[in-house]
């Protein structure tokens, strides 16, 4: 983030700003309406039928209100700084989804690890939201960061339970091995123009690379040291 | 910054009322009502003769009326019932079951986007509202367990969703999820069964 770099407080400020920094934000806020509404068409749905216990259940029931909601937030500001709603929802020929979301969901541990490691990718990606320039994008990932939080403690919580059994454990251990090599490819390409003009704008604050080594590294910390599995090696998840 | 706030309610009232204006009127009916209703107010009281005859009726709508029907006190206990890994699912399944036939009914009858949109309407409703109520419900209770506070809500939600897709089905209220919401809307949290016995907290 430059000195330079502006802080837009309204929509009728974000009018007034030039177009690299709007067309910057719009990709952003288009960017996360798109995959909250996917995460919890693809994976949160449907791993209502996956899970164990009634309470499981109702709490996915409730990870998915949340993720939807967070979608409807980021569609309403997305309308609001001029993105045709058409764009802010998946559809045939529009925006590509993130390959996570080719990931076929068939058993709960795979879910719990999804929400592991796949919301602590997007933890990290709010987390560099929380300082943007745009302040009405800076307060909705504020809003949006605790309930973040709660879906990767979710995922972290019910890891921890299935691996105190040897079946369920091996069975985390196999979701790990195929959820995370998907996922550092979520924080964009290395030498990224985009991140370049985000960081310019203040809109962002660190680099595609420098998140990506702290999402290891923190995924790291959760798998090896928090759950006792083996994080299958970088260079196969690059 | 009350120029965003303003404009995110504007758009929000634009879009209830758009989707208000292409759903069936029960629905529309459940969504207004749904900020209205005593959720989790009468959560650890003992049961009512008529909450369980409510509780009756949506058991033997389900085919499930072989089971006895008893009031859970506590959170905690709560917790352990919704958690139980030997729960009988039947009552899952068959709800199951009801909510693919009512969407297979409805499909027949309706357009999917009204429908979607109405239900939507619903779910959003409740998620707002449940979850708030759920959490005072638990702090006045000495419970500060944000997992448990976002099962019931979860469990509220469903409970309004299902109900919302029965009156899109043109369903009475002599309907299981129209009993079942009754329930939840008396203040209540439908546990399910355990060993041959239905929880309501």
């Amino acid at each position: 983030m430059t000195a330079a770099a502006p802080q837009v407080k309204t929509i009728d400020e974000f009018a007034q700003q030039s177009e690299e920094y709007q067309t910057a934000v719009r990709k952003i806020v288009r960017s996360h309406a798109i995959n909250e509404l996917y995460g919890a068409q693809v994976f949160d749905e449907p791993a209502i039928a996956l899970a164990p216990t009634p309470y499981a259940k109702w709490l996915t029931c409730r990870v998915a209100m949340e993720e939807y909601g967070h979608h409807v937030r980021f569609k309403e500001l997305g309308e609001q700084i001029g993105i045709p709603a058409g764009d802010l929802v998946p559809r045939a020929g529009g925006k590509r989804p993130l390959s996570l979301f080719d990931f076929r969901l068939e058993n709960w541990p795979e879910f719990c690890v999804l929400k592991l490691l796949g919301d602590l990718a997007e933890i990290l990606q709010v987390e560099d939201l929380l300082h943007c320039s745009f302040h009405p994008l800076r307060n909705l990932a504020r809003m949006t960061m605790p309930e973040e939080r709660f879906h990767a403690q979710f995922g972290e919580d019910f890891c921890i339970d299935l691996c105190e059994k040897p079946k369920s454990r091996a069975e985390v251990q196999g979701a790990v091995d195929r959820v995370f090599p998907i996922l550092p490819a979520f924080f964009g390409q290395a030498g990224s123009k985009n991140n370049e003009i985000y960081r310019r704008n203040g809109i962002k604050l660190r680099t595609n690379e420098e998140m990506r080594a702290d999402y290891i590294a923190r995924a790291r910390v959760l798998v090896e040291d928090k759950l006792g599995l083996r994080l299958p090696p970088p260079a196969q998840a690059a | 910054m009350t120029k965003p706030i303003a404009a995110t309610r504007k758009a929000r009232a634009a879009r209830i009322g758009a989707v208000a204006a292409t759903v069936p009127d029960g629905v529309t009916a459940l969504a207004r009502a749904i900020a209205h209703r005593s959720w989790f107010a009468a959560l650890g009281d003992p049961l009512t003769d008529a909450e369980r005859a409510e509780v009756a009726t949506y058991l033997a709508a389900l085919g499930l009326d072989d089971c006895r029907i008893a009031g859970v006190a506590t959170w905690d206990e709560a917790r352990a019932i919704a958690s139980a890994p030997d729960w009988d699912p039947r009552w899952w399944d068959a709800e199951e079951r009801e909510r693919r036939a009512l969407l297979a009914a409805t499909a027949a009858a309706l357009p999917e986007h009204p429908l979607m949109s109405g239900l939507t309407w619903v779910a959003e409703a409740a998620s707002d509202v449940v979850h708030g109520a759920a959490a005072v419900a638990a702090a006045r209770a000495g419970i500060a367990d944000a997992a448990l506070i976002r099962v019931a809500a979860g469990a509220a939600t469903l409970a309004c969703y299902q109900a919302g897709l029965a009156r899109a089905a043109g369903r009475g209220d002599a309907h299981p999820f129209a009993v079942k919401l009754r329930v939840f809307e008396g203040g209540r949290w439908m546990l399910g069964i355990v060993g041959g016995v239905c929880f309501v907290f």
